[in-house]
């Protein structure tokens, strides 16, 4: 069941690389908050209740719905426009981001590690490589936020391969490092949308001394 | 592949018999070496059978992308050949592939199918260039953007190219698609049993294979759509006729062969059982009766009657349209235009437009060059644009390091200042030199010595 | 034999609940199930208006392109009865043939020499191209997983049993039925309904056509509509003895046939631009129903 769940996740990564508008990238990442939820819910049924309903609270609190909705927030604050505005065609992206799925694929191939199952490591990987692409391709300052998401649900998921012993200090690393990147890039995303009249990266370039 | 680049400079050069000849012999000296190799070296099969296989789809893919945005017929064609150089080489890798895992169906499918397309394309491709070449000589020029309705002037070479384009393409009733075919059951046949590594080569390969077709397709529909259908972009002087029947008896001639082997694929392919037993007989213990298995040869025979049926049918459905239809009234009227009832000759889509959604998603893969004046304004007076395609990896591994190299042995030019006593001197100073630096070096390696026992 | 018969029968009412089902939707009661028909029988009775541009493959052209529609359901099976065609790699001689009605439609479009039919042609051999690898891919992964290459024996001996087997057949339904929709020129890539030549794909190929050549191209596109029904309901039928079969291969189709309807009525058109990367996201999705079949067998670990 979790690789139908993480199949679906490689989906959604195929389904972002084309994604037009921002509302849609945020979509996906609720989406993907859930997926994790999922995943979590039945990986991680040896672990202590305790724990168990923390992370599971949150990946549905945080990852599925409050991320997504400030996300939204700082779109309707600073009144930036809907459009996603990749430097790269987006059929350029989608062949892209395939071809990381592929060579993930392939990678994965060459390890051998019987602890480790290697659809969590695909996922996570491809998942990995695809916010990194995303985070380069885009123009928006937004979409880097969006793109480091999408990788910290891929380190999400290659924490969860070793979901049973994980202790509860990876745990809350996660947490704290989901909340404090989205909050600081959150508030970085605000000034600049104070300052600067465009959320665009091009205009930080001029900020080089 | 990166060594392809001679080929399109060099067909729409040379006479179009000659270019038949060249493509339909020529350019397989290389598959008829790559396969006397295979029969002579004793390595690791698989290894090999990638390299040929990763070669093969990539001149196939690169090959046939950059044929459909060729504007030369014949630059087009021979774009063409070195896709189908690709075909060939998929079939031979998979072959190869075949002999290094001992599996003698796999072997033989992949050298059967590969094999069988050499004589495909020597056969359909010197049919589409002696096309070309009666198209040129009506009309005294190779560009497809400035023909347009040949097919009402020379109806028997328009039908020629039409059926060999099938052909090229792959399509069912005629013989490309019996050697596609072939290299298709190897590539799932293949899917069988592997390991994952190779799998994924076999699924990259299937997945080269099928684009192939795709494009191909685009590209041939380009290429008789604007050439043969349509009207007439320019009027030609004196009218385009057609071709004599001494041109046309030969070309005849071998559509009777093209459409042979699509119907009896059975016969050709047993001819071809020697020479692939040749190959199977690599395998240790692979069954020495028959090289093409049993159930090939009937899959194939599958095929020539899936071919003749299917021509039955199409026949059957046109005349029950010719019967239906004999009796009604049908009236002849100008094309639909939206109510726009001029002359339309000129707002026809070219061979431009056709492929223009095509050429924005491959743009990043090539050089292409445009020149274009906008239509501005609100009255606006003329507009026009071209596009130049060129090959990007003939750009950057051919030209640029030709152009460098140009470049750094023009430093040296004044040395050929025409003096012929400065000649003499460069002899003596090359004398001079021949002897001395051996003597020097010599000093330098007992110096050498000297100072290591220092 | 069976297959044909019984592809034929879902051809007949196919298109018309595809439309009823839209009327519904939109709150009109709609014309009857069987007007589709109706309308292609009465276009077969007209005469016909030829252009003066044309030649003689305008007029061959409608009647390969039925022989090949009507040759690819011959390989088609339904449930545990053969196609009357059937052997190993026969869907790569179902997706040729079609490929070669493709052929003759585009340049059948060309010959009239309209631009609009020039647009349309362009965009369907783009189109189609990019939409076959996933087509092979697909069944290409359906091989690995059954060992067979031939569509019968892929159906038969394809059964169900782990989660990641339904998830792969969710997918790869979902992959058949974009297919469908690209090949047949329905709602997301191509709207049927529009009025504008400049938006459309295969309506304004055929602009020209007309009495018993435009008949034979529209019923042709209810077979294919039909054909693609079926090949997605064996997935789920071919297991089931005959009885059974029948009535659950009918449902199937009218299940896809009212989904069409309910994307139409619901989904917009996809910008011309997008329509290419949309066509190729269905390749990734084959790639993962391909990754999945590695999982499934274990050759994954």
């Amino acid at each position: 069941m979790t690789s139908v769940l993480l199949i679906t996740f490689a989906a959604t990564l195929i389904y972002i690389s084309i994604a037009n508008r921002l509302l849609t990238y945020i979509n996906i990442l609720a989406f993907q908050g859930l997926l994790l939820f999922g995943v979590s819910f039945i990986e991680l049924n040896e672990i202590n209740t305790v724990n168990l309903i923390f992370i599971l609270l949150e990946t549905i609190v945080f990852k599925t719905l409050a991320v997504p909705l400030f996300l939204g927030y700082v779109i309707k604050k600073n009144r930036i426009t809907r459009e996603a505005e990749p430097y790269l065609p987006n059929f350029l992206s989608l062949v892209i981001v395939t071809l990381i799925i592929i060579a993930t694929f392939l990678i994965s191939n060459i390890i051998h590690d019987p602890r480790l199952d290697k659809v969590y490591f695909v996922v996570a990987l491809s998942s990995l490589f695809t916010g990194l692409y995303i985070i380069m391709t885009r123009k928006k300052l937004i979409t880097h936020v969006m793109g480091f998401l999408i990788i910290e649900n891929g380190v999400f998921i290659l924490s969860l391969a070793v979901g049973a012993e994980m202790p509860m200090l990876v745990n809350t690393g996660i947490l704290l490092d989901l909340f404090v990147s989205v909050l600081l890039l959150g508030v970085f995303v605000n000034k600049i949308g104070d300052v600067l009249p465009s959320a665009d990266v091009d205009q930080l370039q001029n900020l080089k001394d | 592949m990166p060594f392809h680049t001679w080929l399109p400079h060099a067909h729409p050069a040379a006479p179009s018999h000659v270019s038949g000849i060249m493509s339909g012999v020529l350019i397989k000296i290389g598959i008829y070496g790559i396969l006397r190799m295979i029969l002579l070296i004793k390595t690791d099969y698989v290894t090999a059978g990638y390299i040929i296989l990763f070669a093969a789809v990539i001149s196939g893919i690169y090959g046939v992308m950059l044929a459909i945005l060729q504007h030369n017929l014949k630059t087009l064609l021979a774009y063409h050949s070195i896709e189908n150089i690709g075909i060939i080489g998929i079939g031979i890798g998979l072959g190869t592939i075949g002999i290094g895992a001992h599996n003698p169906m796999l072997a033989a499918l992949g050298f059967a199918g590969g094999m069988l397309h050499v004589l495909n394309h020597s056969l359909f491709k010197s049919l589409l260039f002696f096309s070309a070449g009666n198209v040129y000589q009506a009309t005294h020029t190779l560009n497809i953007e400035k023909m347009g309705g040949l097919i009402k002037k020379m109806p028997h070479t328009a039908s020629l190219f039409l059926l060999a384009a099938l052909a090229i393409c792959g399509l069912p009733p005629f013989n490309g698609f019996v050697s596609e075919f072939l290299i298709y059951s190897g590539l799932y046949q293949g899917l069988g049993n592997q390991s994952p590594v190779p799998l994924f080569a076999i699924i990259a390969s299937l997945f080269g294979l099928v684009l192939i077709g795709g494009l191909a397709l685009l590209c041939f529909t380009k290429a008789f759509g604007i050439v043969f259908l349509g009207t007439p972009r320019r009027v030609f002087v004196p009218a385009p006729v057609e071709a004599s029947w001494g041109k046309l008896v030969p070309m005849y001639a071998t559509l009777a062969l093209i459409m042979g082997i699509g119907l009896f694929p059975g016969v050709f392919l047993q001819a071809l059982s020697a020479p692939v037993a040749a190959f199977t007989a690599k395998i240790p213990g692979a069954p020495q009766v028959s090289a093409i298995p049993e159930n090939a040869s009937r899959l194939v025979a599958n095929i020539g009657w899936c071919a003749a049926g299917f021509i039955a049918l199409a026949g059957l459905v046109f005349f029950i349209r010719q019967k239906a239809t004999g009796r009604k009234p049908a009236s002849v009227s100008g094309t639909w235009g939206c109510g726009y009832v001029g002359d339309a000759s000129r707002m026809q889509y070219s061979a431009g437009s056709f492929i223009r959604s095509y050429r924005k998603l491959a743009e990043p893969l090539f050089s292409i060059h445009k020149k274009k004046r906008p239509v501005e304004g609100i009255f606006p007076v003329d507009g026009w644009q071209e596009t130049h395609p060129y090959d990007a990896l003939e750009e950057w591994l051919i030209d640029r390091p030709l152009r460098k190299l140009k470049h750094f042995m023009g430093k040296f030019q004044f040395l050929q200042n025409g003096n012929p006593q400065f000649y003499v001197l460069y002899g003596i100073v090359f004398i001079t030199l021949v002897i001395l630096v051996p003597l020097v070096v010599d000093n330098m390696y007992a110096l050498l010595d000297f100072l290591n026992q220092l | 034999m069976l297959s044909l018969a019984m592809i034929f029968l879902a051809s007949l009412f196919f298109t018309g609940i595809v439309i009823r089902t839209k009327s519904l939707v939109s709150g009109r009661k709609g014309p009857g199930i069987f007007q589709p028909l109706k309308d292609v029988v009465r276009l077969f009775k007209k005469g016909a208006v030829f252009s003066q541009t044309t030649s003689f493959i305008f007029q061959v052209a409608p009647s390969i392109y039925f022989a090949s529609v009507v040759m690819a359901i011959l390989v088609v099976p339904v449930g545990q009865s053969k196609g009357l065609i059937s052997f190993d790699g026969d869907f790569v001689f179902f997706a040729y043939i079609l490929a070669l009605g493709k052929f003759f439609s585009i340049i059948s479009a060309l010959d009239t020499g309209s631009s609009f039919e020039g647009m349309g042609a362009s965009r369907e051999a783009l189109f189609s191209m990019l939409a076959e690898p996933a087509f092979f891919i697909t069944m290409g992964s359906f091989a690995l997983l059954t060992g067979h290459t031939s569509f019968h024996a892929i159906f038969t001996a394809l059964h169900f049993g782990s989660y990641v087997s339904y998830a792969l057949g969710t997918l790869a339904t979902f992959v058949l039925i974009m297919i469908a929709m690209i090949e047949n020129s329905r709602m997301p890539i191509d709207d049927p309904k529009t009025h504008l030549e400049l938006t459309m794909i295969h309506e304004v190929m055929i602009l020209d056509n007309s009495g018993f050549d435009l008949g034979l191209i529209l019923y042709a596109t209810n077979l294919k509509f039909a054909m693609y029904g079926a090949i997605i309901a064996n997935f789920f039928i071919s297991n089931l003895p005959l009885a059974l079969a029948v009535p659950l291969f009918f449902a199937v189709q009218f299940f896809f046939a009212v989904i069409a309807g309910l994307l139409e009525s619901f989904a917009a058109r996809f910008r011309m631009a997008h329509n290419a990367e949309f066509i190729y996201t269905l390749t990734s999705f084959s790639l993962l129903i391909f990754f999945g079949v590695l999982l499934l067998m274990g050759k994954f670990i």
